[in-house]
């Protein structure tokens, strides 16, 4: 049955268009879907793939916009109907509930009580919307990247001597008062505060605690260049003091890339001040330095989330580095894999969207693998000169969320699909053994992540099956139940193609270096 | 919400008389004005590509957010252009204005710039939308519905602008207009990049009265599309281009420079969901042919 919907002189953007069509395709019961405006050669196609009706080719103008299906029925046709009118309305919808006044004035005007702004400009003009918003006593996430250390170092030391919050630049997750900012997963409410330079890393660690039962009073991000020298970790400072004095929060969770050495000390000093339990996790950093303190150090991310619910609980925190699935199985599990690889496959590919999951995957894997070759290596030798166009190198981890994929199209965790490319690409080198990918869910990333990755991660695995070689992927997904996404829905739509699925990237991580071990010992 | 740069036409056709019209369409990052001229004047959010007779404006929220609807009247005149309902007042004599008129970009090795330029957008859209845009018609990439249906259609075109055929290359270009899933249907922005390609290859080909049939051909695409879409065919048949693609030209035939090149196809590969890969692939198509341009 050929059916025909027509909106005369209406105009869609075109990516409601390519949501439309792509969505249509995928209802029950319809065979074929053409959405466009009603040109000629738009109507001819119709005609060659057999959707055109006398209505479309005689009286739909190139001003229309028309939806033409094949489908089964009317039944069919009406769901067609349905979803088309339900992906246009919500964006109308979403246009009026969520009026947006163009000018941070006119957003006064409606509530002078506002105390939090998210700022998500260009770079050039995010340091003068941000100082707009300092100097009406509003606090600041600024999401905005390219803004220069000298605005962020005035920007921070003016929000520092007023008490605001002036979380960022780059800054990709926060939890205020149980109010999720940008990329930021469904978390439990709890009394574990977390203060954080990483976007990435705090998702994984407060995912964790809300899986581990526990939850987070507040997470507070810095943004990444917080504890360089230049900035001297005012927001680090601010945002400890914050949870010193919040009676919600019991334990205090810091994670961090390692910083300079004397911030470091600073910092450390100040989190043994707060007088309350605190667990620090400076990525790769030195342990010996924390415990001085008489602070928890994590061995990582997921580890500090561990330690920071067995504080929470009134327990003593001990080093989590095993596997949720037990070590037998594990090792067993890793074994059997190492003996299905064919002659030559040895090297480990890590396809990455959250940059901290990556550089950690890294970190943990360095001193087994020597050189692990990057477009953000932890060696300056080991750095890729073309990751985006060029082949991978032997280890190869790679960051997509960095500049070099970014230019010119989303974030991966919005858009995933050039991951998965990459995943397809590097199967089909009979040198890789292993592929590793992160899968990061809850508000602001893809509405389903996994679906691009179990994809290719299928196709993969059936392509290097069919050249002889055994291609093993392993993932771990970042997010809570109580996500949009589900984390159990997301974790299984990779277990179904195929995909060895762990609860942590640190258990991805020590599993792809259990498998390794054995390859080591049966080649 | 401030005018930040402004097609210079539009801010000449500002100052000189006054001219009434009404909001044709809103969008999130664009407004189309009904102005009474040939095609659509617009507002575009400043963190697009400005286009042909449009004004770059500064705005904390999307245009469909701000109040402005279809339908309300809008106003050009003085310097100034208006929506009252909506409270837009924009002061386009305190804008930058750019010059979007590609003949006015001095051609320098434009045969070095026809070989690298292909070369260079050709390696950027192999990783474009295979499924839904034109690229696959110079990537080599699978063929989607799209690109079967339009191939021989664009190889005609090809054929006759080579061939000098100007009323077979018009009708071929109405053959070819109004193809694709969006709201700039993919073929369109693949001839808006063609034709202006064309333009400054005559211009280096010394044939300068070849300008006048790319108008005629650029009309008669206008004439199987939309409005919108109409409209920057119709710019492009004049010479007019979006910022990122005079960058881009600019960029290559005036005096080769790499980076800015790489820059400006990544900007104009930002343009739409398929729009930008399109026009790159109307870039390339017109590359691929010798108009008479000197050689080195």
């Amino acid at each position: 049955m050929i059916k025909l919907e027509v909106k005369k002189n209406a105009y869609y953007d075109s990516v409601t268009l390519m949501l439309i069509s792509k969505e249509l395709k995928k209802l029950e019961g319809v065979s074929e879907a053409l959405v466009g405006m009603g040109s000629d050669l738009n109507k001819e196609i119709a005609q060659n793939i057999g959707v055109a009706t006398p209505e479309l080719v005689n009286a739909v103008s190139a001003n229309d916009f028309f939806v033409a299906v094949s489908c089964a029925g009317d039944e069919e046709f009406a769901a067609v109907l349905k979803k088309t009118d339900e992906l246009l309305n919500k964006k109308a919808e979403n246009k009026a509930a969520a009026y947006a006044p163009p000018t941070l004035d006119g957003a006064l005007k409606i509530d002078s009580d506002l105390n939090m702004a998210v700022i998500s400009v260009p770079g050039r003009h995010a340091a003068d919307v941000a100082q707009s918003c300092l100097d009406n006593g509003i606090n600041v996430m600024l999401f905005s990247d390219n803004v220069t250390i000298e605005e962020e170092k005035a920007l921070k030391t003016y929000a520092y001597e007023h008490e605001l919050l002036m979380m960022g630049p780059d800054c990709g997750t926060a939890i205020i008062n149980h109010v999720p900012l940008a990329f930021a997963n469904v978390v439990k409410s709890g009394d574990i505060g977390i203060v954080a330079a990483s976007g990435t890393g705090t998702q994984e660690v407060s995912s964790i605690i809300d899986q581990l039962g526990s939850g987070v009073s507040q997470v507070i991000g810095t943004g990444g260049r917080d504890l360089k020298k230049d900035i001297g970790g005012l927001m680090m400072k601010l945002g400890l003091d914050a949870l010193k004095n919040d009676p919600r929060t019991k334990v205090i969770t810091l994670i961090s890339k390692p910083p300079a050495k004397e911030i470091a000390s600073e910092m450390l000093a100040l989190a043994a001040k707060t007088g309350k339990p605190t667990v620090v996790c400076f990525i790769g950093g030195d342990r010996r330095e924390i415990e001085s303190y008489g602070l928890v150090a994590a061995v990582s991310l997921e580890d500090a989330a561990h330690k920071a619910v067995a504080l929470s609980r009134g327990e003593t925190p001990a080093d989590y580095t095993g596997f949720a699935m037990g070590e037998g199985k594990a090792e067993a599990m890793a074994k059997e894999i190492a003996a299905k690889f064919a002659k030559g496959q040895k090297y480990v590919r890590g396809f990455y969207t959250g940059g901290t999951l990556c550089d950690e995957a890294m970190k943990l894997m360095i001193s087994e693998l020597g050189h692990i070759y990057s477009n953000i290596p932890l060696n300056a030798e080991d750095a890729l000169e073309d990751p985006k166009g060029g082949q991978s190198r032997e280890h190869t981890f790679l960051d997509f969320g960095d500049d070099a994929f970014t230019v010119g199209r989303p974030h991966p965790m919005i858009d995933p699909s050039l991951r998965a490319e990459r995943v397809m690409t590097d199967a089909k080198d009979p040198s890789c053994a292993v592929i590793m990918a992160d899968c990061v869910i809850g508000f602001g990333s893809h509405p389903n992540p996994a679906e691009d990755l179990a994809a290719a991660i299928q196709t993969a695995k059936e392509e290097a099956a069919r050249a002889g070689r055994y291609l093993c992927c392993v993932c771990a997904v970042c997010g809570t139940e109580g996500d949009p996404q589900s984390l159990s829905r997301t974790q299984q739509q990779l277990a179904d193609a195929g995909a060895v699925v762990l609860p942590s990237n640190a258990q991805a991580t020590r599993f792809v270096s259990r498998v390794l071990a054995n390859l080591r010992q049966e080649g | 919400m401030y005018a930040i740069a402004v097609c210079q036409r539009l801010l000449t056709l500002s100052q000189q008389q006054p001219h009434s019209g009404t909001v044709h369409s809103v969008f999130d990052h664009a407004v189309n004005l009904e102005l009474g001229q040939d095609g659509l004047a617009g507002l575009i959010a400043e963190n697009k590509a400005l286009t042909p007779f449009a004004v770059s404006v500064r705005t904390n929220a999307p245009f469909s957010q701000t109040g402005v609807r279809a339908g309300m009247a809008a106003c050009l005149q003085e310097g100034n252009l208006t929506i009252p309902e909506a409270g837009i007042f924009l002061d386009l004599a305190s804008a930058k204005p750019v010059d979007l008129g590609i003949d006015s970009i001095a051609l320098g090795n434009v045969a070095e710039a026809k070989a690298v330029l292909a070369r260079l957008i050709i390696d950027s859209l192999r990783d474009a939308d295979a499924k839904n845009s034109l690229a696959p018609l110079v990537t080599g990439a699978e063929e989607n519905t799209y690109t079967r249906f339009l191939a021989s259609r664009v190889k005609h075109l090809c054929s006759m602008v080579s061939a000098r055929d100007w009323d077979k290359a018009a009708q071929a270009a109405a053959g070819c207009a109004g193809c694709g899933m969006g709201l700039t249907p993919s073929s369109d922005d693949l001839l808006t990049g063609y034709f202006l390609t064309l333009h400054l290859l005559f211009r280096a080909g010394n044939q300068p009265e070849a300008s006048a049939h790319i108008h005629t051909m650029a009309q008669a695409a206008a004439a199987k599309t939309n409005r919108i879409s109409g409209t920057f065919l119709l710019q492009s048949g004049n010479s007019l281009a979006n910022a990122a693609l005079y960058d881009l030209f600019e960029s290559t035939f005036s005096a080769f420079n790499d980076p800015q090149a790489r820059s400006a196809i990544c900007r104009v590969r930002a343009i739409g969901s398929t729009s930008g890969a399109d026009m790159l692939t109307g870039v390339v198509l017109a590359l691929g042919q010798n108009m008479g341009e000197s050689e080195p």
